[in-house]
């Protein structure tokens, strides 16, 4: 019986074809967009997690000022009473650790770049030119000139910076900050190198200088703000979990003080807000994909069941029950949702094949201008392969179609059947 | 024991603070294997009979019977079941379901039965199919077929599960009298040879004229029944 019932839907469905394919192509768009959207979302993800680590945070790091990512930020004066003394022997004890494959040290304090008549606010970090890349991507992304060298009085520029400031390796740039006394401090240094990164923050407010010149400028020799570490581990994001023997293992390191506190890049603010634009902007899309497949399915099965109503009268009249009936047209609605699901999916996986191989521009959409939207991606966004969410998407549209069917189904299974039969 | 038993049958239906009655204490047997005629002006009451009859409809008033199971009891479901089971009916309109081909639509009831094979379905459609002399035809959809030819469909639907009770409701109104005469033709040819009862209505003295037995209804009323 059930199997005539599926062949009496489908030659309704096919009856109204152009009903049919504008309500299926409805809940379509709203599976596309809908996968569309948590793609690129998921690829943002991914990449923000990745930029995050690369350029940020590190795996893990180590604050003195017990503020989590505060400690990342250049605050309005250096807080030198918070920082880590001796940071580049603590670094070297922590790389020592097992599981660990490099440590830094990191001074970040405010700073004015002065090149000329001009003069920009930027976030100075103190690097230490040989530990930084085994923790950071940096040197690899030299855009001019090279990466600092132990010991000399240079500075690499983020590449924004250093286009804002129209300087290029070669030139001399005057840094100036206030020390911890709040003493103005001021140093010239040779630009060796500018340094463009997927981060936008990067390329936009970061001065790297070598970190014995940072603590030499606010006065806090041997000291650093924070110390990143990249762990030794093949994944490329590594979960709390994965970094839970190192964070338990970190502060066993000699010269540890208990005020101090391990962080995981997960702490990092710019991925915490990732996490929940994601999530608001996911539940938008399913939301809307909800109301588009229950008004798309409603209006189709209600004007069916309005046509039929003579037809629905003779089923009666033949025995069906009310059951039938409804299970007749909650058919032709999952259908339709089944129809809308399976076109949404084929279009999706067609559009996230380009989101995914070609990527989305920033740029296209916002121009050629300062991009720092809050996520750490400097501009084409790409999407990912989530079959996870397919199937969710499908499920969702189809369970919502059945759902929405019900009613109009239930509604034309307790007609009255003389009633039905008697209408024109 | 009659095949149906209707006693004191009323139907009123409300208009609002009206109350229109459409049915007036009819009582009625109908005995297995007749061929009956009800006739009657419009709004005699003719089709709100058969409604009841054909368990479409509820009585406001009265007791009915049918095959020896008074219906007054039954839920909406027992009512559709005793329908799928013993009652087949014939519409004015046929009533045909458009996207199904003859063969579905006349297969429908015995589907609905859900206790014959596959093969059992096809034999029993095909060959209802010839009775009514559509043979050949099992494959076209209603509106590839002549009102007359659509209306055989619809009578082997109604026969095709061997109903004890056939129900037809002004089942030559929408034809041209050849073919009203040839459907009636059919129809009795059926009473006589699977011995099922009909009971029609119509106004139409040509219709009137094949019944043997004939219920003439008046303001809700039967103002004769007669034998012929």
């Amino acid at each position: 019986m059930f199997r005539f019932y599926l062949g009496l839907a489908a030659k309704n469905m096919w009856r109204r074809k152009r009903r049919t394919i504008l309500t299926a192509a409805a809940i379509a768009v709203g599976i596309m967009y809908f996968v569309m959207f948590d793609s690129l979302l998921a690829g943002a993800d991914r990449d923000a997690q990745l930029n995050t680590i690369d350029f940020e945070t590190g795996h893990l790091w180590v604050s003195a000022s017990g503020e989590g990512d505060a400690a990342l930020e250049a605050p309005a004066r250096p807080a030198l009473e918070k920082t880590i003394p001796s940071a580049q022997a603590l670094a070297q004890a922590i790389a020592e650790l097992s599981g660990v494959a490099g440590a830094a040290p990191r001074l970040v304090f405010p700073a004015s770049l002065i090149a000329g008549l001009d003069e920009l606010p930027v976030s100075a970090v103190g690097v230490d030119p040989g530990a930084d890349p085994q923790v950071f991507h940096l040197s690899q992304l030299v855009s001019s000139g090279r990466w600092l060298e132990p010991g000399e009085e240079g500075i690499v520029l983020g590449k924004r910076i250093a286009d804002l400031l129209q300087l290029e390796p070669g030139d001399m740039v005057t840094v100036r900050t206030q020390t911890a006394q709040m003493a103005f401090q001021a140093v010239d240094l040779l630009l060796v190198g500018t340094v463009e990164t997927p981060h936008p923050r990067v390329n936009q407010s970061q001065a790297f200088l070598p970190l014995d010149v940072a603590q030499a400028v606010v006065g806090a020799p041997g000291s650093a703000t924070s110390i990143h570490i990249r762990a030794r581990t093949a994944l490329q994001s590594p979960s709390r979990r994965d970094l839970g023997d190192l964070v338990r293992s970190i502060p066993s390191v000699t010269g540890w003080n208990p005020g101090w506190r391990v962080y995981t890049w997960h702490d990092a603010a710019s991925f915490r807000t990732i996490g929940s634009t994601k999530r608001t902007f996911a539940m938008i899309l399913l939301g809307l994909v909800v109301i588009i497949s229950v008004i798309g399915i409603v209006n189709s099965i209600l004007l069916s069941t309005l046509e039929r109503v003579r037809e629905i009268g003779m089923f009666k009249a033949m025995g069906m029950d009310e059951r039938d009936i409804t299970i007749v047209f909650m058919i032709e609605g999952g259908g339709l949702g089944l129809l809308g699901c399976a076109l949404g999916t084929v279009a999706a996986i067609a559009g996230n094949a380009y989101f995914v191989n070609v990527g989305l521009s920033l740029r296209a959409f916002l121009g050629d201008m300062d991009l720092d939207i809050g996520y750490p991606i400097a501009d084409r966004m790409y999407g990912v392969w989530n079959w996870t969410t397919m199937l969710w998407a499908t499920a969702v549209g189809l369970a919502v179609a059945l759902a929405a069917s019900y009613f109009p189904a239930r509604r034309a299974a307790w007609l009255d059947p003389a009633e039905s039969l008697r209408r024109l | 024991m009659p095949l149906i038993e209707a006693r004191g049958l009323s139907r009123e239906y409300s208009h609002g603070r009206m109350t229109v009655p459409a049915l007036r204490g009819v009582d009625l047997d109908v005995e297995a294997g007749e061929f009956t005629a009800v006739a009657g002006p419009s709004g005699s009451g003719k089709t709100t009979l058969l409604n009841l009859i054909g368990c479409l409809d509820r009585p406001t008033r009265g007791r009915l019977t049918i095959d020896g199971d008074d219906v007054a009891g039954y839920t909406p479901s027992m009512l559709a079941g005793l329908r799928r089971e013993k009652i087949g009916f014939v519409f004015q309109t046929y009533n045909l379901v458009p996207v199904l081909t003859a063969y579905e639509n006349v297969e429908l009831p015995l589907v609905l039965l859900g206790r014959h094979t596959h093969s059992e379905i096809r034999d029993s459609v095909m060959s209802m199919l010839a009775e009514v002399g559509l043979a050949g035809l099992e494959n076209r959809r209603p509106m590839d077929l002549s009102g007359g030819q659509q209306q055989r469909v619809a009578i082997a639907r109604a026969l095709v599960k061997q109903p004890r009770l056939v129900l037809a409701d002004e089942p030559t109104a929408n034809l041209d009298s050849e073919n009203s005469e040839a459907i009636l033709a059919l129809m009795k040819t059926l009473n006589e040879t699977k011995g099922a009862t009909f009971l029609f209505s119509s106004h139409d003295p040509l219709v009137i004229g094949y019944a043997r037995r004939l219920v003439q209804m008046r303001d809700g009323k039967i103002a004769l029944d007669e034998r012929r």
